[in-house]
């Protein structure tokens, strides 16, 4: 039922905004076909496997309207001001419910290098050059959600890094969700496509501004050109009430490096799909994840490896902190396909249960088509050591600091790996002040 | 100092402890010896507040305090400190960071201002010498990786940085050859004062060739069955425990 519900407001609002776009736009033919992807597979329902442990579909049909379009709004926000005054020294970029702010992007300060442009704007520069990178972004292995959002997206936002380009100072972008418009639903969608060696570390950060229930399904492509490194930081530490399904994908050609690190402690729902299809021999992918939900906060990671190509590599490491009522889900699945022999690829996933009542749901996934790979895989549930617990508590130190001694250094192991040290640091302090709020 | 009266333990609704009376003044050194599963090291555990114990009677005064009734932490900043018979290893907290922890929240439950990182770090310098700990040690984390005889060495460096009033050394010899067994006694016979006082729990009487204890007692089936001078210790380590055993039945 909740499906039928869900999937109506979706079709109205589907042929709403269809009908606003102009019929010679480069992407209407993909929000068709997306659409049509969108009815062909269905939402997901009770038996899905992939949402077995996140009945998003009735959280959707509950709590929000779908049949709502998303509105662009950029007005002055206390919240958001205060929000940029906490900036590290980055480029940075503005988007409200998914539209870039003219207001509060200082567009005139980006490297020259740099090409950021709204999807109309790229389209209108330049059709062939934006629809090849726009189309090279597709894999058989997509979720739902991403053609929910192919279908529905107002303004994607194009970012353009030329070959040989090495930044100074990260590109930060501010994702905001402004609860105070009228509508319930945004689809925030970027695309970025770097050339050739080139190194790139990039901040997703998420916000909320107001006390609203907002639900945000967001994709972002990243293309990776040969030897180009990128380290991408997604934030989701600042989410208050708000309900996300996040999906990025990346898509790395030869020599390439994605490291991807993903920080989750607010919020009340989220779900990231992270993708990587390693599409070009000798390219790695390392994948970082902490997740710490607390009261009733649900925080799902589901993530794909795709080793497409021979002599390709990707690392794991996914640690989870889960208090009070909360529920935890991670599913790291890793494809080697046929063609893709040496293969190495190593995943961890471990969790601590602070509480009777917190849930993990783990699940590692290999499925391996070729026969001279190194695979590994491993999950840990557990509870604070209390042999290690006893021990500070022996040398004069109280038991909840000691607990936020163990908590911290448990995860250090993810939070270190940072390589932007002022981020590191930030996400230290704003991991501490998560942990005093719990119990 | 330490008036233990009548203390009965079990774990796990096994009696372990069947009736301890020991008291302990400042300025002496006591020997606590027996064979396994005396229960020597379930006495170390309960005067710690290791969790999983039951105490069933007795009751154990430190410095005027009821002791059963406190935290660990709350008896460590008393001036109650145990050296592990296994130190536990803790990835990911820097050894220096733990003992720095460690100072300032005994300090600020005595009441004393903590100490920044230079004052601190002078201690830490001058103690570390007394164990011959190397400075390489103190930047790892928290006992990984440490062979045994650095983690005992570790060991009485924490005891030396908090300065406790009443030291517990449970089997601090077992696992370390005679160099490090002797660095480790002279740590601990450098750090004895006229105020403090030490209790050992040990197998052997070698560890007490090098600090010698004022009393001995023999710990057998949760009870001290004899209490003597150092010369108990030399006799049990002739006859061994069998005629002890034998003079309990």
């Amino acid at each position: 039922m909740h499906t039928t519900i869900v999937f109506t407001q979706l079709q109205e609002a589907f042929l709403k905004h269809i009908n606003n776009l102009p019929a010679n736009h480069g992407w209407q033919k993909a929000k068709k076909e997306a659409y049509d992807a969108l009815q062909q597979l269905g939402l997901p329902h009770v038996k899905t496997e992939a949402y077995r442990n996140t009945p998003i579909t009735s959280i959707l049909a509950e709590k929000f309207n779908l049949n709502d379009l998303p509105v662009a709004s950029d007005q002055p926000s206390p919240e958001i001001d205060a929000l940029l005054q906490q900036t590290f020294d980055s480029y940075y970029i503005v988007l409200v419910n998914g539209v870039l702010s003219k207001r509060y992007t200082p567009i005139n300060l980006m490297p020259p290098s740099f090409q950021i442009y709204t999807f109309e704007e790229a389209y209108t520069k330049e059709s062939d050059w934006f629809m090849q990178h726009f189309n090279r972004c597709t894999s058989d292995k997509l979720d739902i959600f991403t053609f929910i959002n192919t279908a529905l997206f107002r303004e994607g936002l194009f970012i353009y890094i030329p070959d040989n380009v090495v930044l100074d100072k990260p590109l930060c972008i501010y994702n905001i969700t402004d609860t105070t418009t009228q509508q319930s639903v945004s689809y925030p969608r970027i695309l970025i496509a770097t050339g050739k060696n080139s190194r790139l570390s990039l901040i997703n950060s998420w916000h909320t501004a107001g006390k609203q229930e907002r639900f945000t399904n967001a994709v972002t492509d990243i293309i990776v050109g040969p030897y180009t490194q990128l380290d991408c930081y997604t934030l989701q530490t600042q989410l208050g009430n708000a309900y996300q399904i996040n999906n990025m994908h990346y898509y790395q050609a030869e020599h390439s490096m994605v490291n991807n690190y993903t920080f989750s402690w607010d919020g009340m729902l989220v779900r990231n799909n992270l993708h990587i299809a390693i599409q070009a021999p000798h390219a790695e992918a390392n994948m970082y994840g902490l997740y710490c939900p607390n009261n009733t906060q649900h925080i799902d990671n589901h993530t794909l490896v795709d080793h497409q190509q021979p002599h390709t590599t990707s690392n794991e490491l996914y640690k989870g902190i889960i208090a009070g009522n909360a529920t935890g889900v991670f599913n790291g699945r890793i494809y080697v396909q046929a063609e893709a022999q040496k293969t190495n690829a190593f995943q961890a996933n471990n969790n601590i249960l602070l509480s009777d009542q917190a849930t993990i749901h783990t699940k590692p996934q290999l499925e391996i088509w070729a026969d001279d790979v190194k695979c590994s895989h491993g999950a840990t549930i557990g509870q604070l050591n209390e042999a290690q617990l006893f021990y500070l508590q022996a040398r004069g130190i109280p038991e909840k600091l000691a607990k936020h001694m163990l908590l911290e250094a448990f995860a250090d192991e993810v939070i270190s790996k940072v390589n932007l040290l002022p981020l590191q640091k930030h996400l230290k302090s704003e991991f501490e002040k998560h942990l005093a709020q719990l119990a | 100092m330490l008036i233990i009266n009548n203390l009965h333990a079990s774990i796990e609704g096994q009696e372990i402890l069947k009736g301890i009376n020991l008291t302990v003044q400042a300025g002496e050194v006591h020997a606590i010896m027996g064979p396994n599963g005396s229960g020597k090291s379930t006495l170390a555990s309960i005067l710690a507040g290791k969790p999983g114990y039951t105490v069933t009677a007795g009751s154990v005064d430190f410095n005027g305090q009821d002791l059963l009734s406190l935290a660990p932490e709350e008896r460590a900043a008393a001036g109650l400190f145990l050296a592990f018979q296994y130190p536990v290893e803790i990835p990911g907290v820097s050894n220096t960071n733990f003992l720095k922890t460690a100072v300032n929240q005994i300090r600020k439950h005595r009441g004393q201002e903590p100490l920044d990182a230079v004052e601190f770090l002078k201690i830490l310098k001058e103690k570390a010498a007394l164990v011959n700990m190397d400075k390489e040690l103190l930047h790892r984390t928290l006992n990984e990786g440490f062979s045994g005889g650095e983690k005992k060495r570790n060991e009485i460096l924490q005891m030396a940085m908090l300065a406790p009033s009443l030291s517990i050394l449970d089997e601090t010899d077992s696992g370390l050859d005679i160099d490090a067994l002797k660095t480790v006694a002279s740590g601990v016979n450098q750090l004895k004062t006229p105020d403090n006082a030490t209790i050992i729990i040990t197998h052997y009487q070698r560890l007490l060739d090098f600090i010698v204890p004022d009393f001995v007692h023999v710990l057998y089936k949760g009870k001290i069955v004899k209490s003597g001078s150092k010369e108990l210790a030399k006799e049990l380590e002739a006859k061994g425990y069998d005629w002890l055993k034998e003079a309990t039945v």
